[in-house]
């Protein structure tokens, strides 16, 4: 036998026996055990996170939207509240000159009786907002 | 697993807190002093519980007599119109349309019956004073007196 023959049939050994060892069954659980441990991809971190932040971010959103619309009540006409208002101990009115500077914004104003009308006069360097409605032609 | 229940645990309380949050802004609630006053050029009368008030309405009104015919502090609510009953069978109507740091948004309405005599949405300072008028009662005309804030 050649040198040569002598190596080509030492690489076949080597070969098979590799096989072997291969696909031996214990050889194979230890191989997938060992990949198991320090080879497997982790969990996608944000799994299923994702689903729960959808569903807080569509409350939270929900949530301004109501709130928003409780800020800014439309003007709705309702029936006319009976219930009986409630008198407080008596209050002693606080006198309207002390009062700190006011200034008072008026957004709308209407009247079916007469011509309106939102003036300002000053006292004691305060001003003061007056709204009037010049019912069946009486003056001020 | 585990986790999935921790992360519902904490998610239950977060959501409640979200629906909860409008309605705790909701409640907000105001008080306003309502004063009554009826003016007249009939007579020099001044019939009001503070005379303190005297001097101011000379100053911006120029009626001769000034008679206090009531004084009630209502709670205004967002949801709620007040009604307060005033001379001559007229009615305020008062509703909290806003309210911001320093300031409050009411609608006030005087009418009788079916007739409104004044429609207004006026922002008032609070602590402020707004003056509305001009209905005839009594022979003379109607004042009312708003004080926020107090």
């Amino acid at each position: 036998m050649t040198r040569e023959n002598r190596e080509k049939q030492m690489n076949r050994l080597y070969r098979d026996y590799l096989h072997r060892e291969v696909r031996n069954p214990l050889v194979r659980e230890e191989k997938r055990k060992l990949i198991e441990t320090f080879f497997t991809e982790s969990a996608p971190r944000w799994g299923w996170q994702k689903p729960l932040a959808f569903a807080v971010g569509i409350v939270a959103v929900f949530s301004f939207l109501v709130f928003f619309a409780y800020q800014h009540p439309a003007w709705v006409p309702q029936s006319i509240s009976t219930h009986q208002l409630a008198q407080p101990a008596p209050v002693q009115p606080e006198p309207i000159l002390e009062i700190h500077p006011l200034v008072t914004e008026v957004k709308r104003l209407t009247s079916r009786v007469g011509p309106t009308m939102v003036y300002q006069k000053m006292y004691r360097e305060t001003p003061i907002t007056i709204v009037w409605v010049f019912a069946n032609g009486e003056v001020l | 697993m585990k986790k999935m229940r921790r992360g519902i645990a904490i998610l239950i309380p977060v959501l409640a807190f979200c629906l909860v949050l409008p309605f705790l802004r909701a409640e907000v609630n105001e008080r306003v002093m309502v004063t009554v006053l009826v003016a007249s050029n009939q007579g020099t009368d001044f019939n009001l519980d503070n005379d303190a008030y005297r001097d101011q309405l000379i100053k911006l009104f120029s009626y001769k007599s000034y008679s206090q015919k009531d004084q009630v502090v209502v709670r205004l609510e967002r949801t709620k119109r007040e009604k307060v009953s005033l001379p001559g069978g007229y009615e305020l109507l008062l509703l909290l349309q806003d309210e911001q740091s320093g300031k409050l948004m009411v609608q006030a309405v005087i009418r009788k019956g079916e007739t409104t005599y004044l429609d207004t949405i006026m922002s008032i300072l609070k602590p402020g004073v707004a003056f509305l008028g001009g209905p005839p009662a009594e022979g003379g005309v109607l004042i009312l007196v708003l004080e926020s804030g107090i």
